[in-house]
Order: C-alpha cells, then sequence, then structure tokens
C-alpha cells in the first residue's frame, strides 16, 4: 500500500514538535518507557487511518480523538494538532503529502490529491491493524476459539465474504420466491384456460382438437398447430368479434363452480392444517416481549444494510464504509440468529395460506368480469371489498410484521359469506342466460379461449424468465459456498503453514520441528501448537511467555501476508517482544529482514539491547533509529542527537541551571557509557534490575579502552610494527589526558548518594567539566567516521579494536613465540 | 470454445484474502456452461468496480436489462 519518508507531528499527544526521516526504510524508536515512543505510533495511526486505537474502542472509557489526541496544553485549539507524512505509493508510483488534524480527524488532506491515492487511504483506514501493539498480537494467539475466530475474520476482512454471501442467498430466495409466484400465475392461467375449453389438459393436441371443433361448427378451417403467430379465433377477425359479444356461458358455469369450489376448500381437506400450522409457527415469536423486539430488531438491521447507500449510516447518516456498518448490522443480527431461524420457519407455513388468498383472489376478478354484465352495483361492491380483502391479507402476510396484523389474518381470513351469497346470483343469472346457438357458442369459446390462451402464454413466458433467473442465482449462490469454502479453507492451510514456518525459523535451536494447526469450525478457530512432539496444545498451556510473544508476531504477520498480499508493505509493531529473549530477538530481527524485505517497519522498543540487535542484522540502519532519551509535558521528547545534547548543557549552565546541566551530563554518560561498554565488551557487575548507575558504566569502560590499547600495543610491539605502536601510544596518551581532565575519579559518584555533586559548582567550573567530559567522549569515536570503536567481532575470540570507516584497526594477535 | 469463449481467469497472486476469494468465485462462475457473461459482469461489478450492493449482484447475475 504505503511506506512513510518522512513523519511531522504537532501539538500531538504527548508532543509538541518532532519531524523524523524515515525515508521508506525500516525505523526503530527506542527509548525509555514514557519518553514520547507510543505518540509517535499514534501520529502514524492516525494520519494512516483517521484514528487512534489506543483512544477508541472497549474499555476506553470517555476517551477520544478530538477531545485528548492534541498535546494537554492545546487542547482548545485541535487545529494546531495534526499530524503530517510523506507517503510513497509504490502501486502508483507517487509521492504524496497526507495530513490531518485532530480538529476533523476523519478529513484527510491531500497533496496532490487523486482518486487513486483517496483510494489508496480508504484501504489504509480499513486496515487499522497496521499498527499493532503488543497485547493486541497477543490475543490472537491467548484467546478463546470463538473469540479468535472474530478476531482472525476481522483481520482478514471476511465480513464482507460473509455480506456477498448473504446478498447472493437472499437474491437466491427472492428470485425463487418470484419464480413460485410467476409458476403460481401460470398454473392459474392454464386452469382458466382449461376451464373455458372444458379440456382435460392444456396440450396442443388437445387445444387444437377443442378449437377446430367450434372453427367447423363456424364454417372456418382447421388449424394445424399452435404457432406464436396462430389464433384460435382466425377467420373472425372483425373487429366487434375480438370480444365476446356476451356471456360465454359454459366458461362462465365453469369459472363460477371452479371459484365456488376454491372458496370452498378453506374449510375442507388440508388447509385447516396448514393454517393452524402457521398460526402456531407465527405466535411462537410472540411469545413474550423480548421475543418481539428481537423480530422488530433484526427486520430493522435487515432493512438498514438493504437502504445502506455505499457512504452513509441510513439511520444515523454519519459515513460509514461497507465494511464497517456490515460489521456492526452483522454483530446484532448474529445475536438474533434463533429468531432468525423461528421466522424463516414460520414464513414457510405462511406461504400455502397467501397461496390460496392469491388464487382466491384470481377467482374474484375473473367473477367480477361476469358480475358486471349480470348484477347490480351493491353485488359488483361486494365482490370488490372481497378482492381487497383477500389482497390485504394476501399483503400482510407477504410483509409478515407486525406480527399481531399477521396474527390476526391467520386467526380470521376474509369472510367469504358475502361473496358466495353474490357468487349464488351470478350462477341463477347465468343459468337463467339463454342457450346460444352453436353458431354462437362457437364463436364464444373461440375467443374467450384465445384470450386465455394468450394470457397463458405471458404467464409461461414470465415463468420461464422467472424460473431461468431463480436457476441461475441459486447455482451462482451454491458455486460461491463452495469456491469461498475451498479458498477460505486453503487461506487458513497456508497461514498455519506460513505461521509455523516464521516461528521455526525464530526458534530453530530448540523447536526446529515445530508444527500448528488451524481448525476453523462454525463460528470458531482453534489454534493448536506442537510442543516438543509431545502432542498440540494451545499456546498458552505450556509455551512460555516469550514464545507467546514471538507466536503472536509469527502470526500477524502470517496473518497479515495473506490479508494484504502485495499490498503488505508497511507494519508498526509496537514494542511487541517484551518478552522475547535477547537470543531469539536477535533471531526475530533476521528474520523480518530476510522474510519481508519489501516491507516497511516501524519498530518501538524500550530496550536498547533489542535495538543493537536490528542494528547488527542490518535489520535498521543507524541512520534509521532515533532514541528519545527525556521527555517533559512541556517540550515532549528529547532525542538522544550527536553534539546537541552537549549545547544544551552548556545552555543551561549559562542560564545558571546547574543542577539542571548536572543533571542531563549524569544522564547522558550513563546513556553513553552503556553504549561505551556495549562497543568494547566491558565486564560489568551484574545487576539484578537491570539498572546501572554512571559509576557502574564510565570507570569500567574506561578501564576496559586503556586496557584494549595496551593489548593491542603489546600485539603490534610482538610483530615490531613500530609506526602502528606509536599510532597506538599516541591514542593511549590522548585517551588518558582525556581521563585525566575530566577527573572522572573526582567526580565518581557514589551509586547510594542520591546527590549529585556537580549540581553544586559554579557555572564556570560546570562548564569546565562539560568540556571535559566531551572531549573524553570523543576518544571512544573514531575522529574520522564518528563512529564508536568497537570491539570486533562482538562476542568469542577479541581480534579486532575498530571503527566503521577502518582508521582505527588495531589487532590484538600477537606474533607466535619462536621455539 | 473460441479464444475469445475463454473465461478471462484471474492470477489471484498478491490479492488480499477476500479478493482472492472473490477471484477463485468468479472464475468458478466463468467455468460453469452457459455462465461467462454473469462471470463478466461479476468481475466488473465486484472486483474493478467494489460494488457489493445488492441492486449491483442483481445486476451482474440478470443482466442491466432487468
Amino acid at each position: 500500500m504505503i511506506k512513510i519518508d518522512t513523519l511531522t507531528i504537532s501539538e500531538f499527544r504527548g508532543i509538541r514538535d518532532l519531524t523524523l526521516s524515515l525515508n521508506r526504510k525500516n525505523f526503530a524508536v527506542c527509548g525509555p518507557n514514557g519518553t514520547g515512543k507510543s505518540g509517535v505510533v499514534d501520529a502514524l495511526e492516525f494520519v494512516l487511518t483517521g484514528t487512534i486505537s489506543r483512544l477508541m474502542g472497549k474499555g476506553r472509557g470517555d476517551l477520544s480523538i478530538k477531545d485528548h489526541a492534541a498535546h494537554v496544553d492545546c487542547q482548545k485549539s485541535p487545529e494546531k494538532a495534526f499530524v503530517e507524512a510523506v507517503v510513497w505509493i509504490p502501486s502508483l508510483n507517487k509521492t504524496v503529502k497526507a495530513r490531518r488534524t485532530v480538529k476533523s480527524p476523519s478529513v484527510l488532506e491531500l497533496t496532490p490529491d487523486s482518486s487513486g491515492v483517496r483510494a489508496v487511504f480508504r484501504q489504509l483506514e480499513a486496515h487499522p491493524e497496521i499498527a499493532l501493539s503488543r497485547r493486541e498480537i497477543i490475543r490472537f494467539v491467548l484467546t478463546e476459539p470463538g473469540q479468535r475466530a472474530k478476531d482472525v475474520q476481522a483481520l482478514l476482512k471476511l465480513d464482507q465474504l460473509e455480506t456477498m454471501r448473504s446478498r447472493l442467498q437472499k437474491i437466491a430466495n427472492a428470485a425463487e420466491n418470484t419464480a413460485k409466484t410467476a409458476k403460481n400465475a401460470r398454473g392459474t392461467m392454464r386452469a382458466d384456460l382449461v376451464r373455458a375449453m372444458d379440456i382435460a389438459e392444456a396440450t396442443e393436441t388437445n387445444i387444437l382438437e377443442a378449437a377446430n371443433k367450434r372453427r367447423a361448427i363456424v364454417g372456418l378451417a382447421p388449424l394445424l398447430s399452435l404457432a406464436t403467430d396462430v389464433s384460435l379465433r382466425d377467420g373472425l377477425a372483425t373487429v366487434e368479434g375480438a370480444q365476446p359479444s356476451r356471456i360465454n356461458k359454459a366458461a362462465a358455469k365453469s369459472d363460477i363452480a371452479a371459484a365456488a369450489s376454491s372458496v370452498n376448500s378453506r374449510v375442507l381437506g388440508t388447509f385447516p392444517a396448514r393454517l393452524a400450522e402457521a398460526r402456531s409457527a407465527v405466535e411462537l415469536l410472540q411469545v413474550d416481549e423480548s421475543m418481539l423486539n428481537a423480530v422488530l430488531g433484526d427486520d430493522f438491521l435487515k432493512t438498514a444494510l438493504e437502504l445502506y447507500d455505499g457512504e452513509l449510516c441510513p439511520v444515523c447518516d454519519t459515513p460509514k464504509s461497507l465494511q464497517e456498518i456490515t460489521t456492526i448490522v452483522s454483530a446484532k443480527r448474529k445475536k438474533l440468529e434463533d429468531v432468525r431461524a423461528l421466522r424463516e420457519k414460520a414464513e414457510t407455513a405462511i406461504s400455502p395460506v397467501r397461496e390460496t388468498l392469491d388464487e382466491d383472489y384470481a377467482f374474484a376478478r375473473t367473477v367480477y368480469s361476469y358480475a358486471k354484465q349480470l348484477l347490480g352495483t351493491d353485488e359488483l361492491q361486494a365482490i370488490a371489498d372481497f378482492g381487497k380483502a383477500l389482497k390485504d391479507a394476501s399483503d400482510t402476510l407477504r410483509g409478515f410484521l407486525p406480527l399481531d396484523k399477521t396474527i390476526a389474518v391467520l386467526a380470521e381470513l376474509p369472510s367469504a359469506d358475502a361473496f358466495m351469497g353474490v357468487l349464488k346470483k351470478i350462477e341463477t343469472a347465468v343459468e337463467a342466460l339463454p342457450e346460444p346457438s352453436d353458431q354462437d357458442a362457437a364463436r364464444d369459446y373461440l375467443l374467450t379461449a384465445q384470450l386465455r390462451l394468450e394470457a397463458l402464454g405471458k404467464a409461461h413466458a414470465t415463468a420461464r424468465t422467472a424460473e431461468d433467473r431463480a436457476t441461475k442465482a441459486r447455482r451462482v449462490f451454491d458455486i460461491y459456498k463452495q469456491a469461498s469454502n475451498a479458498a477460505l479453507e486453503k487461506v487458513y492451510d497456508d497461514v498455519q503453514a506460513n505461521f509455523a514456518n516464521l516461528y521455526r525459523r525464530i526458534n530453530a535451536d530448540d523447536e526446529g520441528a515445530f508444527e500448528a494447526r488451524l481448525t476453523p469450525s462454525y463460528g470458531k478457530l482453534g489454534f493448536g501448537v506442537d510442543f516438543y512432539g509431545r502432542g498440540f496444545f494451545p499456546p498458552g498451556a505450556y509455551h512460555s511467555e516469550g514464545h507467546q510473544d514471538s507466536m503472536g508476531l509469527c502470526l500477524y504477520l502470517a496473518l497479515m501476508r495473506h490479508l494484504l498480499g502485495g499490498g503488505f508493505t508497511f507494519a508498526v509493531l509496537d514494542d511487541v517482544l517484551m518478552s522475547v529473549d535477547a537470543g531469539h530477538r536477535r533471531e526475530v530481527s533476521k528474520l523480518l529482514r530476510a522474510e519481508f524485505p519489501d516491507i516497511q517497519f516501524v519498530l518501538t522498543t524500550h530496550d536498547k539491547a533489542w535495538l543493537k540487535f536490528m542494528s547488527t542484522t542490518e535489520l535498521v540502519k543507524k541512520e534509521g533509529t532515533v532514541h528519545f532519551r527525556k521527555w517533559t509535558v512541556d517540550d515532549g521528547p528529547t532525542i538522544w542527537a550527536k553534539g546537541d545534547v552537549w549545547d544544551e548543557m552548556r545552555n543551561l549552565a549559562n542560564d545558571d541551571d546547574v543542577p539542571g546541566a548536572a543533571a542531563l551530563l549524569r544522564r547522558s554518560l550513563e546513556h553513553l557509557s552503556a553504549e561505551f561498554c556495549e562497543a568494547l565488551r566491558v565486564k560489568v557487575e551484574f545487576s539484578v534490575d537491570g539498572h546501572y548507575d554512571l559509576g557502574d558504566l564510565l570507570d569500567p569502560a574506561i578501564g576496559q579502552m586503556k586496557s584494549l590499547y595496551k593489548d593491542a600495543r603489546l600485539a603490534a610491539t610482538s610483530w615490531q610494527d613500530t609506526d602502528r605502536v606509536a599510532v597506538i601510544e599516541a591514542s593511549e596518551k590522548a585517551f588518558s589526558d582525556a581521563v585525566n581532565e575530566a577527573k572522572v575519579e573526582q567526580w565518581q559518584i557514589n551509586p547510594s548518594i542520591h546527590h549529585n555533586e556537580w549540581a553544586s559548582l559554579q557555572k564556570s567550573e560546570f562548564l569546565t567539566v562539560i568540556d571535559a567530559f566531551e572531549t573524553l567522549c570523543t576518544h571512544f569515536k573514531c575522529d574520522a567516521c564518528g563512529d564508536l570503536i568497537e570491539v570486533s567481532p562482538s562476542r568469542g575470540k577479541r581480534e579486532y579494536l575498530q571503527c566503521l570507516c577502518g582508521k582505527v584497526k588495531f589487532s590484538f594477535m600477537k606474533k607466535p613465540m619462536d621455539k | 470454445m473460441t479464444e475469445l469463449d475463454k473465461p478471462d481467469i484471474i492470477e489471484s497472486n498478491d490479492l488480499s484474502v477476500v479478493d482472492r476469494v472473490l477471484t477463485e468465485f468468479i472464475n468458478a462462475v466463468a467455468a460453469e456452461d452457459g455462465y461467462l457473461e454473469i462471470s463478466a459482469r461479476l468481475k466488473d461489478g465486484i472486483l474493478e468496480k467494489r460494488d457489493f450492493s445488492e441492486a449491483a449482484l442483481e445486476r451482474a447475475l440478470f443482466g442491466v436489462e432487468q
């Protein structure tokens, strides 16, 4: 997705003003706790995604970005609190400046702006997991399977796939319902035709035979086929011949009998039992208020998702991505799963009742056309009322909610008494019609038959289209289920293999045969890890905390690789390896460098040793590190940087703040002495709490440097290398002079004494001390490259005292003695 | 089947999990006899236009003329 060139932070969290040059490379932020490292992590997350997870989500109480992301002294001017990042987008090969202010976190300013760049940032906003802390990473490992499934699915954005599944299913279900309705309509039309033509079945042979019989009566030639351009009434082609001039007595009798039979069937056969079953199924959902509310809630959520327009939440009009809104709605609907199952059962039970009502409605329409010619307005109104009641009842059942209305319909279907009374009257009126002549009867027969044949043709075409759609929608849905299940299984297999491989590389020394199993099942994701060949157990069962930390990191990296594919280009790892021991941290550094060469990692740590490993394994370059030494609420973090700390001390002393300058000198020397000790492989008295004072470090470092020069000089002497001996002697002398000048022994501070003796000096005296110690410290470095002089190699037998550029390179190897 | 009729199989390297799953799905639809057009419309709608709405899926399944 992106890589960061520079990051500028202003009045944000604990930071007043800070610019870091990351140069698209790995970058490490090191410093003791409370020096502002997390502010950098928050700033990166904020500018890339518009959020700060530390201030949001579960357990964060009343914290918010708007109120708490600005520096505490800038709370009232949130527009001044901003983060700016110069970002390179590999996929577009573009560099853009992104900026967000605390005042408007969701407003992303881009320079230059373009839709392509915005699309990349939208993707970043959807992936806040690019910045994770140890606590967030370890949750993938140490959590129960149900929660892990949710976390992993959320990380992998699998809810989008679930949304697709439910939408395809909804479309397939709707298409099947439409096809069913169309099929029923076709059945009604076919029944109408069969009754009107008085045939056993609507086959081409039967239709032709019956029509040709009537055509012969009116003197028309027989039809040979029922092609689309053929009409049963061909030859009766006059304007008035298009409609029957009077009621087709035979068809009317048949239609009326069918209508009466349909309405009567409501009290006969299996229908009463079906009706009772439907009513019970619906009433189950109304047993108590909470169930009813759940039904209403589920319906509301379903509608909310359907009304989502791709930008705004349809309920509160706030901007929401599809992923956000589906996550919210799906999580809520998941809780209502039982209710949803009951609802589906009830809707299935209601379906045949509704179909019966629709059939009766169709009959009411047919009967109405006869009544119009035979009866008065009261009877017509009675039929119309019955038809409307049927339609309303069917619509209520289709709508399902509100439940009380559905139950009321099922408890009492529209009364057919008035309709049946009218039906009797029509029957009587039809019976009273004079019998038509054979020719008139044949003519009416052909006209009615043709009208109903055409209606059947249309209904047939509609049903076929609907069936075709239903088939396709169902097939596509089935393919989706199969393909997505298979693809997800493969994803889990790949993640599992990738995770185990990464973990093995870190722990090759003792877990070279490590294996892991990710076992997805409905709503759960089991995670078993091999424990020294003794079987598979949950990660928290037997593995140490350090091993769990590295498991968390490996699982996160494997998941991100699969989540973003080639788009995984940037990740912030916020103190994620707290419990991993030194040896394994080195392996982690090597792993990140070797396995993820194209990814820009920003790593924070409070542990200098971890920083050293990052440096020695070349995970981060020297220029890719920043070392925070202190933090104050007024100034924010202060960075260890070449030179500036000495100027800062002098400035403090010149401002008559000798105590402040003295404290800074002491902290600086502690920091630098630690670096000297590490570079020179100094043996330091062990401290169980890992804390070392200046006296613990500087003296041994000085002693070691003297000893190393001496060893190097003796080695050069053994080779009779007089030039080198001279150079070493000069270095030794310069170093000793600097030590003497600094009067180190005089200022030797007893760790048990709280008071810093420098603090009681006069300004001029203390400025001399600063100069002396600065000079001393420069003698631990090469005057050409400025790098620390160090013993090489860093472990095992000492071979050289050297610097980075090679100007200082003194061998410890002595010439073997002649035998 | 002519060259033009052959399904436009999408390579799934370097895609996100969701896109990989959707790609597998679209390729499987394309392999179904008579479903080439649906597959092409699904590819255009969900993979290229990123439109996962119900209306877009219906258009993909049934064509724009519905």
